[in-house]
């Protein structure tokens, strides 16, 4: 999808979300400025002819419900010279309080007046994490609203421990840790790009959460869940070492990439249950395709395509598993048991359902040019009827 | 901006649209598929696709197209040895040094995109791709590839001085060397992503001029981009975020900017170097660099963009620099270079000649400048250069909008 149209069809799905508060359509609050050019004053900054020159001041002087638009430049340690004590630094707190640079302690929307790309948010590798969200039902950037998160020492990009945070349109470059760690229920994490973090790109605990349309480049994991049951939907894990990493029960996972990552492409963790995983890409990752534990999750329509080893591998203890009407080709070898083509490798020491699939030939599971099934000790797939073509799966995964 | 520039200027955006980074494609293309099996002169039909893409560049024909379906094409069972059967055609100390080679004017594309369409060196000590035949193409937009696993070198390569090459909507990430390097004229960058390479993100050796680079976006590596040579070349819509060093980095080179974004960058947003001569950056950003526009070479033009919010001076020319203009531009929000014992310039001139810096906003409503919460024109002493050289200045801040995808 061109850029232009997947912003807008972004924009039209957070908008038909109840509880999200928009630029232009805020709650009801009145709309305080920021600026590079701002001066800060408590109680005094915020208006468009005098903005504040730091976003923890507007925080300060604003009310509930109030939209901050913060313009272009850089916010932070403003001098370089390591402590957040000048005129118009933000308001840090380093080793104590909220550990953090910035911290969004009241119920406000965030936006930035021209986006991620020259909105800089730099704790300037101080061990904070750069933004922490500390109030229920706030917004941080919006579809070309955002910030760029960076430069945080030991931490991350941004936190939240309070629920129904909206994050949307953001980029975490290059911070300690994750690039955004979100705890709590309820949020709407859309259209964020998490890259070069030293931890996870994106990180979620917590249940009811929409994860749409993200990308996570070469972080040490692109995507990690724990709890559920949670939509992850339209995102992006490529490059990482382990492209997504999945916990909890009942999430729903739904035409995302995992791709090239140097390792495996996707884990569902140790007891986890009840996944459903639907028209995904997961192609081209360094180990497995798919690594699967935990109990009755259900594979269906996915691409499982070229990986170095194994395309799924279902390991002891697993149960109830289901990978139906998907590709399984071009996976190769479990070497250290002489195995080759293992579309799927079953050492669970049950059955694993495998039915419809295509396995790269019209005939079935076999030898190159297709993929075959694989079986440890004790252990069987089910793998007819087979497809006799490729099934057509177009994730519309971000940039 | 001189009228035969500006002429120049849009007719290459013209081109852009025009090309697009595809290539007609004529005749049924090649087939390369993970459920392939190579046969020289035999494989890429659709009922008996290639499995490597080298195989079928090998029984390609001049100006055919070569569709590439999902997976990962390399070293295909990791043993570190490209000799089995459907493993690219590698040489790895010799040859081409590389995983694939493009000697043959082929376009080349994927049938889902760079995300699913995995090249992989496996960590080899080779080019990923190298293309050495005019007229080729890798990737367009949506079609491109992921490229990765390059030991000790770059990502894709054209090393020769071929011509009307294009690299369109691939993304390179965490190579030893650079993403992408690009030499010759008459070449094509479109839309290409590189992340986390240890070099350069893009480096371009542009001779004969006619190059476009539209659209890409360099993100934490050595440096953004680098330029050399260029000659009334154009650059438009692309972001340097976050680089180890600068974000765009010129050499030798006369060409012209448009909406492009630094920011975030450890080093220089927009780097001149000693030998540019001619550089016009028009609505472009530098913010949250280390320093915004760093000028050590000849007549550069700053129209119409925003270098705010720089840890150091906002724009900073070099003693020997000459035929320097800032104009229409933001200057603010700029730290001002505490290392060099000043404050809040937003321009420094540390040349012998005059920076014309006309019709800028400087931060303050009055239309004035000096301190916070503005900046001020700067001479080597820390004094304010003359009045004449930046009056009148903007009384509002002047709206850039720059092409980059947020």
């Amino acid at each position: 999808m061109p850029h232009a149209a997947r912003r807008l069809h972004l924009m039209a799905l957070i908008a038909a979300l109840p509880f999200v508060g928009m630029p232009g359509s805020a709650r009801g609050g009145t709309t305080l400025y920021v600026d590079n050019k701002g001066t800060d004053g408590p109680a005094t900054c915020g208006t468009k002819a005098a903005p504040c020159r730091s976003i923890s001041q507007a925080i300060a002087n604003a009310q509930l419900d109030d939209t901050i638009l913060v313009g272009a430049g850089r916010y932070g340690d403003l001098n370089d010279d390591g402590s957040f004590d000048d005129p118009g630094d933000e308001a840090a707190e380093v080793d104590t309080g909220c550990d953090c640079m910035l911290k969004i302690d009241k119920r406000v929307s965030l936006f930035s007046l021209s986006g991620a790309g020259v909105t800089v948010l730099d704790a300037a590798g101080a061990s904070i994490a750069v933004v922490h969200v500390a109030a229920a039902s706030v917004t941080v950037g919006a579809p070309g609203r955002g910030f760029l998160l960076v430069g945080s020492g030991d931490s991350a990009g941004l936190r939240s421990a309070a629920n129904a945070a909206v994050v949307v349109g953001n980029r975490a470059i290059d911070n300690g840790e994750q690039g955004f760690d979100l705890d709590g229920n309820l949020h709407l994490v859309a259209g964020n790009r998490a890259i070069g973090n030293s931890g996870v790109g994106f990180e979620l605990g917590g249940i009811g959460n929409t994860v749409l349309e993200n990308a996570a480049l070469y972080n040490e994991v692109g995507f990690e869940t724990f709890d559920g049951p949670n939509l992850v939907q339209s995102n992006l894990a490529s490059g990482n070492e382990i492209g997504v990493r999945a916990g909890g029960s009942g999430a729903t996972f739904v035409a995302n990439v995992a791709s090239g990552n140097s390792g495996i492409g996707w884990v569902l963790r140790v007891a986890s249950a009840g996944f459903m995983l639907r028209g995904n890409l997961v192609q081209g990752n360094g180990s497995q395709g798919l690594l699967i534990s935990g109990s009755s999750h259900v594979l269906t329509g996915n691409s499982i395509v070229g990986n170095r080893l194994s395309g799924v591998l279902v390991l002891s203890g697993a149960s109830a598993i289901s990978v139906e009407q998907g590709n399984l080709f071009g996976n190769n070898d479990a070497l250290d048991l002489g195995m080759r083509n293992c579309g799927v490798f079953n050492l669970s020491m049950g059955n694993v359902l495998a039915l419809e699939n295509f396995w790269g030939t019209p005939s079935g599971p076999g030898g190159d040019p297709g993929d075959t099934v694989c079986n440890g000790v004790f252990s069987s797939i089910e793998f007819g009827p087979v497809a006799a073509k490729e099934f057509k799966v177009k994730a519309e995964a971000a940039r | 901006m001189t009228t035969r520039r500006l002429r120049r200027v849009c007719s290459g955006l013209l081109a852009l649209l025009v090309v697009g980074g595809a290539r007609a494609v004529s005749g049924a293309p090649l087939l390369v598929a993970n459920n392939g099996l190579d046969g020289p002169a035999t494989c890429g039909s659709k009922g008996a696709p290639c499995r490597s893409i080298s195989q079928a560049i090998a029984n390609a024909q001049e100006g055919d197209t070569i569709l590439v379906g999902p997976g990962r094409y390399g070293d295909l069972n990791g043993d570190g040895a490209f000799d089995d059967p459907g493993d690219e055609a590698a040489e790895v100390d010799t040859g081409c040094d590389c995983m694939i080679h493009v000697d043959k004017p082929v376009t080349i594309l994927s049938r889902d995109g760079a995300g699913a369409t995995i090249l992989d060196a496996g960590s080899a000590s080779v080019f990923v791709v190298r293309i050495d035949a005019g007229g080729a193409s890798l990737g367009e937009v949506g079609k491109g590839f992921t490229v990765l696993g390059s030991g000790d070198s770059s990502g894709i390569v054209a090393l020769s001085s071929a011509a009307e090459i294009v690299i369109a909507g691939n993304r390179m990430i965490g190579l030893a060397g650079t993403g992408l390097s690009l030499l010759g004229r008459g070449n094509t960058a479109l839309a290409n992503d590189s992340i986390g390479n240890a070099g350069f993100g893009f480096f371009f050796r542009l001779e004969g001029g006619g190059n476009s680079i539209a659209g890409n976006e360099a993100i934490l590596n050595g440096s953004g981009f680098e330029l050399r040579g260029a000659r009334d070349d154009l650059v438009v819509g692309n972001a340097a975020l976050r680089n180890e060093v600068d974000g765009f980095r010129l050499l030798e080179v006369s060409c012209t900017f448009i909406g492009d974004v630094a920011a975030g960058n450890l080093g220089h947003g927009f780097s001149l170097t000693a030998n540019s001569r001619g550089v016009v950056i028009l609505g472009s950003v530098a913010a949250g660099n280390g320093r915004g526009i760093n000028v050590t070479g000849d007549s550069l033009v700053v129209s119409r963009s925003s270098v705010v919010g720089n840890y150091g001076v906002g724009v900073a020319v070099h003693a020997a620099a000459t035929g320097i203009e800032i104009e229409q531009s933001n200057l603010f929000g700029n730290n001002g270079g505490a290392d060099l014992g000043l404050t809040n310039c937003g321009l420094l001139n540390a040349s012998a000649a005059p920076v014309l810096a006309g019709g800028n906003f400087w931060g303050l409503p009055n239309g004035g400048v000096g301190s916070d919460p503005g900046d001020r024109p700067c001479d080597a002493a820390g004094g304010f250069l003359p009045t004449a050289t930046f009056s009148p200045a903007a009384r509002k801040e002047i709206k850039v909008r720059p092409r980059v995808a947020q």
